[in-house]
């Protein structure tokens, strides 16, 4: 066999391509379809205007009674406005955590904890961590802030800013998300193992260690009674493993079947409870959607469609909002309800390093706020609420 | 829904800066340059479709390219198909398309459908391995690979045509 440069023979190729002069005729030729394609949606749509009014005339008929429903109008959501960028000890990606008003931001890194005041942007404390930080979480009454290292969990008291108590363990691995339940009684952790550990807070005791199903926990959210906790695991499927999202009824100490997402359907799971109590659970996927599962009803409650494909996803714990992002590392932020994005987030360059996660991306617990660590050292706070 | 001014005119610029190079990958991936201006054609109609729900630019770019490749795997089918039958005309003389009858392009044609796009991103758009990766949705790990194998398969292809011209030219000569 004679040597063939490959790598000169299409170069070869690419310069005579290049050469070639693009038809005259193309963009008229594209006008003549999309004008075609314009009128034949105009008629299907004049036909489904037809049928439903003369359908709503029918209804009209059948039931005499004065039914107007008054819609409320939908305010529609400010784009959101850069409130602070803050400069944290060294790059990296920080783990971050919002206290329940969002006026403090944790910042976890280089085993050190910060507690950032928001407005301010001055960093307000600083506790010696000693060791990598997994996860850290805000008591709902902001005087406790619970953090995990490899071996242990540490609760703070934010007044003295001092160690108050170091939680025990037992078969349980690192925690890689905490939350505490929201009187403050219970923290909840999720590890690598699928497993979820529940301790009582002022008894400073382990209550539980319970087998999710799920293969690893990504995110975990407690329902506003505190009576059970949704879990949602890694990756359901770019391994080709079926993982999903599992709600443990707390008091019983019990899971509930959980939900399996068709392998290969998407990226990290997020979860959350609505208001009115039902667990949401948000996979992004490589097909360029996010698919918001309502996982108390096991149905598809939304798929919103992105112009790329999606790598992590966030949710604020009440479900109304998310953050995704994508393999450029460029993040969008999305109402949930009106499944519509927000907007772009000034200030923010993406880095196709940058992946959105529990840890380097939070929401308030009303999604007002959206707080990203991007690996350079730089944290961003943006308000996504309505003015 | 209506061709509104805004969103043609906006068209008419990614057009502008986008078409031909559609075109081109459209001819890369199927050794074809009508089955390009289709699939570069048929990737713009379907941009202005989801115009709604993707708005920047980039994302715009992003979306055409994976649609070209997305498409070109059925239009490749077509596109064998032709190659028979066009294969009779060429050896009557009647190729008018200079760049066409490049046996580089001819042997890309023939690759795996993954491999095949491996090589024009990376090669041929030039893209890097992340885009690569972006544009056909597999990890970056896969695109090395498939680009890597892809091209040695090439390799092996036009040597062999190689040999097989060199020895036919051997032939006329001898006789």
């Amino acid at each position: 066999m004679s040597p063939v440069n490959v790598e000169e023979r299409l170069r070869s190729l690419r310069e005579q391509a290049l050469r070639r002069e693009a038809q005259p005729d193309a963009w008229p030729r594209l006008q003549r379809r999309l004008r075609r394609r314009a009128r034949s949606v105009r008629t299907v749509a004049a036909a489904a205007v037809l049928v439903l009014v003369l359908a709503g005339f029918a209804l009209r008929l059948l039931d005499n009674r004065d039914r107007v429903v008054v819609r409320p109008p939908q305010p529609v959501p400010a784009a959101p406005k850069l409130i602070a960028r803050l400069t944290a000890n060294g790059p990296g990606g920080h783990t971050l955590a919002f206290s329940t008003e969002g006026k403090t931001l944790a910042v976890a890194g280089n085993h050190r904890i910060t507690l950032w005041d928001v407005g301010r942007q001055t960093a307000i404390a600083r506790l010696d961590a000693a060791d990598a930080v997994a996860a850290v979480a805000f008591a709902p009454d902001g005087r406790t802030l619970a953090s995990s290292a490899y071996d242990r969990v540490v609760l703070w008291d934010l007044a003295s800013r001092a160690r108050r108590a170091t939680l025990p363990m037992g078969t349980f691995n690192i925690a890689d998300r905490l939350a505490f339940s929201p009187d403050g009684k219970i923290l909840a952790g999720g590890d690598g193992g699928g497993k979820l550990i529940l301790w009582d807070v002022a008894r400073r005791s382990r209550l539980a260690i319970l087998s999710t199903g799920i293969g690893s926990i990504n995110d975990l959210a407690f329902r506003a009674d505190g009576r059970s906790v949704v879990v949602g695991g890694n990756g359901p499927g770019y391994s080709g493993r079926g993982d999903g999202v599992a709600i443990i009824d707390v008091a019983r100490r019990r899971r509930l079947p959980a939900l399996r997402m068709p392998a290969g359907s998407g990226s990290y799971t997020a979860v959350a409870f609505r208001p009115d109590g039902t667990a949401l659970a948000a996979v992004g996927s490589l097909q360029h959607d996010i698919t918001v599962w309502d996982v108390t009803r096991r149905t598809r409650l939304a798929t919103l469609t992105t112009p790329s494909q999606v790598l992590g996803v966030v949710l604020s714990r009440d479900g109304g909002r998310l953050a995704a992002t994508n393999p450029r590392g460029e993040v969008t932020l999305w109402d949930v309800g009106r499944h519509a994005p927000l907007g772009p987030l000034p200030g923010f360059h993406p880095r196709r390093e940058f992946f959105l996660s529990p840890r380097t991306g939070t929401l308030t617990d009303d999604g007002g706020r959206l707080a990203i660590s991007d690996g350079t050292g730089s944290i961003f706070v943006w308000s996504t609420s309505n003015p | 829904m209506d061709v509104r001014p805004g969103r043609d005119e906006e068209l008419g610029r990614l057009f502008e800066v986008h078409y031909a190079d559609m075109v081109r990958l459209g001819f890369y991936l199927t050794g074809s340059w009508a089955v390009g201006e289709d699939l570069a054609q048929e990737a713009f109609v379907r941009l202005w479709r989801r115009w709604g729900r993707l708005r920047d630019h980039h994302a715009a770019l992003g979306y055409l390219r994976t649609t070209v490749v997305n498409l070109s795997r059925s239009a490749l089918r077509r596109r064998l198909l032709e190659l028979r039958h066009q294969r009779t005309i060429n050896e009557e003389g009647h190729d008018a398309d200079p760049v066409a009858r490049l046996d580089v392009a001819r042997a890309l044609a023939a690759l795996p459908a993954r491999k095949r796009a491996c090589v024009v991103l990376r090669h041929l758009v030039e893209l890097s391995v992340e885009e690569t990766a972006a544009v056909l949705g597999i990890s970056t790990g896969s695109v090395k690979s498939q680009t890597h194998k892809g091209l040695r398969l090439l390799e092996a292809a036009l040597s062999d045509r190689d040999d097989r011209a060199a020895r036919h030219a051997q032939e006329v000569k001898e006789q």
